[in-house]
């Protein structure tokens, strides 16, 4: 199974911010979700990876080929969805379609306009009257409409209603039905993770904190909850974060035999992704 | 490639392209009509570097409304060299067509020909080359907002020219004769040659500007 | 074929997954020759990652229990008298487990289960 997407020591500094030794694969076939809260470097990441942005150092290979010496051969596989969608606002989505089209050699029209009536869209239609949801789909429009091996997109449910998210993760889950290719989508939102991501890789402060498998991550990690009378230093160690209340506490752990030999009586549940997430992310802050 | 640039140059700014197109025309006319005494190659001069400016500019606006757009076609397999080449490449269009209806209204109007010599052309080619060299690293490097101070200053001179270019010739007559005494092929050849080679290092300049650039 | 996952149970998914699987075939309710579903549809339908489903049917492999060729899919093996008696052995050790999981959770210790063995036994 080869990678679709390695990212090598990537390092890129600005004044108040920077991305540091940003390392990690994409497995073929798997859909990874990229997460982390706002402003902790995954837009910088993909930026840097589209060349965009100039990095100060690190490599980028795409499909095992340099980034930077294939550059139009490798964007030629590349399916782009950036958030807000950058489109002239002033065009017609047919207009955008004749601006973006020539550049990719695996165009196809039929595509293209399969997706449009399955997205309702009419092309003639200007798209500075498009809702958030219209644009989206339309820029899934354009990156799945010339034979893309992957998909890389920028925050894409941000904004969106259940059910068109909804859609959209169907459409990334049939995308994938064909084989040999790859997603790699940023978000905040945990909850359309939990149904199709295969590998998380989460960032925080421009650090990537994790890269697992999203079924390792809620196997091998549990919701612990008890009494905060039983919590003493050498245990509050096996926790990768703790929250107290007057009624008791709520910690993360992944090692739970340790925990259960330490503390009797206690309640222990499979966490959510974001339970994972917040864990690591306050965790680190200590 | 480049040209589905200079496509997307033109779409994006449609509206705008299509008034200074009408424009070109209608100025020169009017400068013919009005005031004939005015030395063939000025009004084409004008027409040449304010159509070339504001038409850039017209164009580099609607790219600012929406910065996003150039970073989703750099995301496309659009090379940051095309982007420039297309900028340069739409100078030469506005230059041929500006030379085409020059040449139209002076048979038309004047009924002379020739008096839009080659190389007036090339002189005027040179002069617009050199502006418009400038002009094109600057947008590239520091953004329209700063590039159109620089234009304006620009334009703002050539409206003085006129009055600048009469008390030109009265006072300079003596490097005239020197001049008219060169062969018109060396001149022209002088003039083609610094023309091509200004436009090669504007757009090398400008390329090296944009590929560093963020998008 | 059915296949339940737990968000409440300790198992990891992929075993969760693997011993139902395996289940399966001891049953007859996978015979053998036949193909199991695509790790990408499989994967889709109980909502688990295609990685998880790849690591089950690569080890199911491994245990003998499955073959697969490239290209094609994975079969349930044919013809494994070997594995039908450690087969049978693990459906009693799955039993087992199940048991000692209750006491546990009931706070019975080993030695209460295992007299309540000898008794049971002795009973038929």
């Amino acid at each position: 199974m080869s990678n679709i997407l390695e990212v090598t020591g990537l390092n890129k500094y600005y004044k108040d911010f920077s991305l540091t030794d940003v390392s990690f694969t994409l497995p073929e076939d798997c859909i990874t979700g990229f997460i982390g809260v706002n402003g902790s470097g995954k837009t910088t990441t993909i930026r840097a990876i589209l060349g965009l942005t100039q990095k100060a150092s690190g490599t980028i290979k795409v499909f095992g080929k340099d980034m930077e010496t294939n550059e139009q051969e490798l964007k030629n596989r590349i399916g782009v969805v950036l958030d807000e969608g950058y489109f002239y606002d002033e065009l017609t989505m047919d207009e955008m379609k004749s601006i973006i089209a020539p550049a990719y050699s695996g165009w196809s029209d039929k595509d293209y306009k399969e997706y449009m009536d399955r997205f309702s869209l009419n092309p003639r239609q200007k798209i500075a009257t498009l809702s958030r949801g219209m644009r989206m789909k339309f820029a899934l429009t354009l990156a799945l409409s010339h034979g893309a091996d992957l998909l890389i997109m920028d925050e894409p449910t941000s904004g969106l209603d259940p059910l068109v998210r909804s859609q959209l993760l169907e459409i990334m889950t049939d995308y994938m039905k064909q084989g040999g290719k790859g997603v790699f989508f940023s978000t905040h939102i945990t909850s359309d993770l939990d149904k199709v991501a295969d590998m998380l890789i989460l960032i925080h402060g421009g650090k990537i904190l994790f890269e697992k498998e999203k079924d390792y991550l809620l196997d091998n990690h549990r919701l612990v909850k008890g009494d905060v009378k039983a919590l003493n230093d050498k245990n509050r160690k096996q926790f990768l974060n703790i929250q107290t209340t007057d009624f008791g506490f709520t910690g993360v752990t992944d090692k739970l035999s340790e925990v259960q030999k330490s503390i009797s009586d206690i309640l222990v549940e499979r966490p959510t992704i974001e339970d994972i997430m917040l864990a690591y992310i306050e965790g680190g802050r200590k | 490639m480049v040209l589905h640039l200079v496509k997307k140059d033109i779409l994006i700014a449609k509206k705008f392209v299509f008034v200074a197109m009408l424009v070109v025309i209608a100025v020169p006319l009017l400068i013919m009509l009005t005031a004939p005494s005015i030395p063939g190659f000025l009004p084409f001069l004008y027409m040449v570097v304010i159509g070339e400016l504001l038409l850039l500019q017209a164009i580099s606006q609607e790219e600012a409304k929406y910065p996003k757009a150039v970073a989703l076609l750099c995301a496309a397999p659009y090379t940051r060299s095309a982007f420039v080449k297309a900028k340069y490449i739409f100078f030469i269009l506005i230059f041929a067509y500006c030379c085409v209806v020059n040449t139209l209204l002076m048979l038309v109007i004047n009924k002379q020909p020739n008096s839009l010599d080659l190389t007036a052309m090339l002189a005027v080619l040179l002069v617009s080359v050199i502006i418009y060299g400038i002009y094109m690293p600057i947008e590239f490097k520091y953004g329209l907002v700063k590039a159109k101070f620089v234009s304006m200053i620009a334009i703002f001179a050539f409206s003085l020219g006129p009055t600048i270019f009469a008390s030109f010739f009265a006072n300079i007559t003596i490097d005239f004769s020197a001049l008219a005494a060169i062969s018109s092929g060396v001149k022209n050849i002088v003039l083609a040659l610094a023309s091509i080679a200004v436009f090669g290092i504007s757009m090398m300049v400008s390329t090296k500007i944009f590929s560093k650039k963020e998008l | 074929m059915k296949i339940l996952i737990s968000n409440s149970s300790d198992k990891p998914l992929y075993q969760q997954i693997k011993e139902q699987i395996i289940d399966a075939i001891l049953k007859g309710e996978l015979t053998e020759g036949n193909p199991l579903p695509s790790i990408r549809s499989f994967a889709n339908d109980i909502k688990v990652s295609v990685l998880t489903i790849r690591r089950v049917y690569d080890e199911l492999e491994q245990e003998g229990f499955t073959t697969s060729q490239v290209g094609i899919g994975t079969f349930v093996s044919t013809g494994n008298v070997e594995l039908l008696r450690d087969s049978k052995r693990h459906m009693v050790e799955q039993k087992m487990q199940e048991l000692i999981d209750t006491a546990k959770t009931l706070n019975i210790t080993k030695e209460e289960l295992n007299a309540m063995m000898d008794i049971l036994y002795e009973e038929d």
